[in-house]
């Protein structure tokens, strides 16, 4: 049982559809029955022996023989009491170590030996404890040195395994060191919520490896800090802190009494640790190869190494930077590094070892060089590697529960299966592997894990969650996410997300039938961004022949009413002039759309026309008053229309029939409006009155004396304010109080037509848009638009854009024109 | 207090509280439909739950067994992310891959409170960062070409986004 099977042997890098583990030789290590009934770590679903199966348990066992050994050799070292040790084991240990670390090295070993007898024969001339002490120390100091290369070694294997393995394998080990890597929450925890009990989770595999955590309690600086861990630097942060593998300083033997006698300072020890690779370290089993062979094979690997070296030196600060390094930082070692001649001199200051544990990247998985390790490490990582294919073929109908893993490999059918096996058994494996490391190694894996543990939570969750996380967050952060890779991309750009973004906001843009919510977001906010800087394209429209008096506009089309006795239809957006009505004996004075095909106009004439805009045939003449109709205002079905013969009238405009007439008034009216719901009607007249009418009863409830000096040209309510003109002067009033609330002197001429928008009636915040025979289209107190043209008539605004008419010309200003850092030429 | 038991994934039985087990939708339906009684011994299995997750699941849900039931989810109103209690930010102290798994046991075991605390656990992660420090807390690959990158900059805009 000694010899195991060195015949079967597989080169690393040679493909086989069944990979074997090689194991060179083994010493006298008694194997271990597993006297307990077989572990649940083969369990996994429980599978029928097959005859790949069968094959695959020989080479674990094989595996787990070898590991034992490995195990087995650390503790001896590890439980070895220095101060016990006599003479002949001092030898022993000297002679193995030196055998393992110089073996390979001439001049080191020749170095070494001359240092070493030299300091013999002077230990011989003296007496009392030093002759024990001083060498006990030094042994004390090679078993450390010594076992800090096996478990840099062991590291090695261990991460050359964690690269190489995926998802499933991450969770395993994450779930079976849960009590190494969860130990910090449980404390926090439980001093923050002593009355909460908290345990660490438990499974069958997490109690055997806290079982081992118990066995060796002494070691439980092993343990991480926190299991929150973002980023790289937080966790290299905490490696650095907690380095579980240090090198000791060399015994310092000034403080021994006969120092003096010691005819080497310690500071003579020139050990180059650099150039002790872990593949110079004591093998697990002796050497039995043909010693020539075994040592030009060391000689290749060691020129080899040094290739590497000089790699690292052309550029170590890069290297470092480059690395996030996960190393377990032995650059800080205590021990003095004095280069020899035979190591070529070089002069660098980084160990190897911070090399064998860079991270290189996140992306060069598996990159890791595989070369320094002993022949059992690559023989096991090539084992590892491979995909077991050769088993799955007979066990193609494994009926597995495949499902939980096609979310994570979305493969066809037969992939899923071979990586289901492979996970199966890789599994396996870790579960054995696991129980057999110390927990320093647990703590390595831990560490590796814990920045292996991201999560891509918005690719892999399913998409309601991501959706379901995203909407937390703001537009901004949003779009932010929209640039971090493909498959966040389209989460963060679904229709749905921006759709509920759109909720809390004031969507003033039109909504097409088919909204792409992500772009309605943009443009209203691009709409706002324009309002607030008075970006926005002007169009004009040109075509009547005398001055316009009146405008009005939908989402397609704008009517104007000119002094020309002529109405003419416009489409919006391209400025195209569609149709012109023709009926009104003279100008026409106010404009009302109806329906989307059904116009009204009030005309100096005296009379109220309903047209048809696609045919362009009047439909009505309403003989409604006996002087001009100045304005006319509409609600639904009821329409208000305002004279020169100072009565007001109140029509249902579906029957064209009177409801009431409002008689008040002592002048002409030129001002009308009605309120949000329709129930108010608001009349401005030059008797300089603003006078309240409830609709249903057509009696008039408020009179307010707004102006002492000339007529009321326009009012304007809303949300409980009525903003009115007068001369130059635009002043807005409470309703409930009928008291002013503000004055504007904005205009140097007389104000022709204005509009109140208040959006916080609590706040009193809004805007005012006026525009008056001074040319000017203002919108009071944030921004005056230059409208340079003559005296302004009318004017109407929505969401979007002004359209204001004067003389006989028409502008338009859109401000839902996109971006404002692309428009602010126009 | 009548108490059930649960079983994980991987064979694990948990007793607890029927009310704490009550939180989970997933659960509650369960039991009525195969119409539970306090005399039945058999432990419900909860196959896409492994014990390590069940185990801090149930201790979310002990922890939070006396709490109102959660408010439906507003449509309009606009969701907050600081509203974490501490207990909650502790428990959550935990990394991505527990983060992750906890997560999709909520959603599965449909606990509303839990997926709520826990989503917004990820929203935090991200809130704040730039795509390229988003892509290294989550260590994703920016698969974008150049160009793509380009086109999206100039189409998101991103610096007049409020």
């Amino acid at each position: 049982m000694n010899e195991i099977e060195q015949n079967v042997s597989v080169q690393p890098g040679v493909s086989s559809p069944i990979p074997h583990f090689r194991i060179r030789n083994r010493k006298k290590v008694e194997i271990k029955k597993v006297e307990k009934p077989v572990p649940s770590w083969r369990g996994h679903g429980g599978r029928h022996p097959t005859a790949s199966s069968v094959e695959f348990d020989r080479q674990l066992d094989k595996i787990s023989i070898w590991l034992e050994d490995w195990n087995h050799t650390q503790f001896n070292l590890y439980s070895i009491e220095i101060f016990n040790y006599n003479k002949k084991l001092i030898m022993e240990k000297l002679k193995m170590f030196t055998k393992s670390i110089f073996m390979d090295d001439v001049h080191l070993f020749s170095h070494f030996v001359i240092w070493f007898i030299t300091w013999l024969v002077s230990l011989c001339g003296s007496s009392g404890p030093a002759q024990f002490v001083a060498p006990s120390l030094l042994v004390q100091w090679m078993i450390q040195v010594e076992l800090c290369y096996l478990l840099l070694q062991r590291c090695q294997i261990l991460e050359a395994l964690l690269r190489r393995s995926n998802h499933t394998q991450f969770q395993f080990l994450h779930t079976a060191l849960q009590p190494a890597l969860h130990r910090d929450f449980l404390y926090t925890a439980q001093t923050q919520f002593p009355s909460v009990e908290f345990k660490p989770v438990s499974t069958h595999a997490s109690r055997q490896v806290q079982q081992k955590l118990i066995l060796h309690r002494q070691d439980n600086f092993y343990r991480m800090k926190s299991a929150h861990f973002q980023d790289d630097d937080q966790v290299i942060d905490q490696v650095r802190e907690k380095t579980s593998i240090k090198f000791p300083a060399i015994p310092n033997m000034t403080s021994i009494q006969h120092s003096n006698s010691l005819p080497v300072q310690p500071s003579e020890l020139s050990l180059d640790l650099r150039s002790v690779s872990p593949s110079h370290l004591p093998k697990i089993s002796a050497n039995n190869h043909n010693s020539a062979t075994r040592k030009s094979a060391a000689a290749n690997k060691w020129k080899n190494r040094k290739k590497h070296k000089l790699l690292c030196i052309e550029n170590p600060e890069a290297l470092y930077k480059a690395a996030p390094s996960l190393s377990l930082q032995s650059a800080q070692t205590p021990l003095t590094c004095r280069s020899q001649k035979s190591t070529s001199g070089s002069s660098s200051r980084i160990p190897d070892t911070s090399r064998i544990y860079s991270r290189t990247s996140q992306t060069s998985e598996g990159s890791v060089s595989i070369e320094d390790l002993p022949e059992e490490g690559q023989s096991l990582i090539h084992w590892y590697t491979n995909d077991w294919s050769g088993y799955v073929k007979e066990e193609e109908n494994l009926d597995l529960a495949i499902s939980d893993f096609s979310f994570y490999f979305p493969l066809e059918p037969r992939k899923i299966n071979i990586c289901y096996v492979k996970n199966v058994r890789r599994n396996e494996f870790l579960h054995k592997f696991v129980l057999k490391l110390d927990p320093r190694q647990h703590y390595f894996i831990s560490t590796f894990l814990s920045v292996r543990q991201q999560r891509d939570f918005i690719a892999l969750l399913p998409e309601k969650i991501a959706l379901k996380i995203l909407r937390y967050l703001s537009p901004l952060q949003i779009l932010h996410c929209t640039e971090v890779c493909k498959a966040w991309n389209i989460i963060a750009n679904s229709n749905s997300l921006w759709r509920y973004k759109c909720k809390f906001i004031d969507i003033k843009v039109p909504i097409t039938s088919h909204p792409n919510w992500k772009h309605i977001y943009r443009d209203n906010m691009y709409l706002a961004i324009n309002w607030k800087n008075g970006t926005c394209r002007v169009s004009e429209l040109k075509g009547h022949t005398a001055e316009v008096e009146s405008i009005v506009f939908n989402e397609t089309m704008l009517a104007s009413g000119s002094q020309d006795r002529t109405i003419k239809l416009w489409d919006i957006k391209s400025g195209n002039l569609l149709q012109t009505l023709k009926g009104h004996d003279k100008g026409v004075w106010c404009l009302n759309f109806f329906t989307k095909n059904l116009l009204i106009s009030g005309s100096h004439d005296g009379t109220i026309k309903v047209w048809n805009i696609k045919t362009g045939a009047c439909l009505r003449t309403l003989l409604a008053h006996d002087g001009p109709v100045w304005a006319m205002v509409r609600y639904g079905n009821v329409l208000v229309s305002v004279s020169q013969d100072r009565i007001a009238k109140v029509w249902d405009i579906s029957r064209c029939l009177v409801y009431h007439t409002l008689i008040g008034h002592n002048a002409a009216i030129f001002a009308v409006d009605m309120n949000e719901d329709g129930t108010l009607i608001i009349t401005g007249s030059a008797d300089r009155s603003i006078r309240l009418w409830e609709l249903a009863s057509g009696k008039c409830i408020k009179v307010i004396w707004a102006s002492q000096t000339t007529s009321i040209m326009a009012v304007s309510y809303s949300k409980g304010f009525i903003a009115c003109s007068y001369g130059e002067t635009i002043c807005l009033y409470r309703v409930e109080t009928g008291r002013l609330v503000r004055l504007y002197e904005e205009h140097h001429k007389r104000v022709e037509t204005l509009r109140l928008h208040i959006t916080d009636p609590e706040k009193v915040v809004g805007s005012i848009i006026s525009a008056g025979k001074d040319g000017l289209v203002k919108k009071t107190s944030i921004q005056t638009f230059q409208g340079n043209f003559g005296a302004v008539k009318c004017i109407q605004f929505d969401d979007l854009r002004i359209a204001s008419g004067a003389d006989e010309k028409i502008r338009i200003l859109d401000f839902n024109i996109g971006p404002p850092s692309l428009n602010s030429e126009t | 207090m009548p108490q059930i038991k649960l079983q994980s994934s991987d064979g694990e039985s948990f007793e607890i509280d029927l009310e704490v087990a009550r939180q989970s939708v997933t659960i509650k339906t369960m039991l009525e439909d195969l119409g539970w009684d306090e005399s039945d011994d058999d432990p419900v299995p909860l196959p896409n739950v492994n014990a390590a997750i069940l185990k801090k699941v149930v201790q979310w849900a002990t922890f939070h067994k006396d709490d109102p039931p959660p408010p439906e989810d507003d449509e309009n109103k606009e969701k907050r992310t600081d509203d974490i209690c501490t207990w909650d930010a502790e428990f959550l102290k935990v990394d991505q891959g527990t983060l992750f798994e906890l997560i999709l046991a909520a959603n599965y075991l449909d606990i509303k409170g839990l997926l709520d605390v826990t989503c917004k656990t990820v929203a935090n992660m991200i809130k704040g960062k730039s795509p390229e420090e988003i892509r290294k807390t989550f260590n994703i690959k920016n698969d974008f070409t150049p160009a793509e990158e380009e086109q999206m900059m100039s189409c998101n805009c991103s610096a007049t986004m409020e």
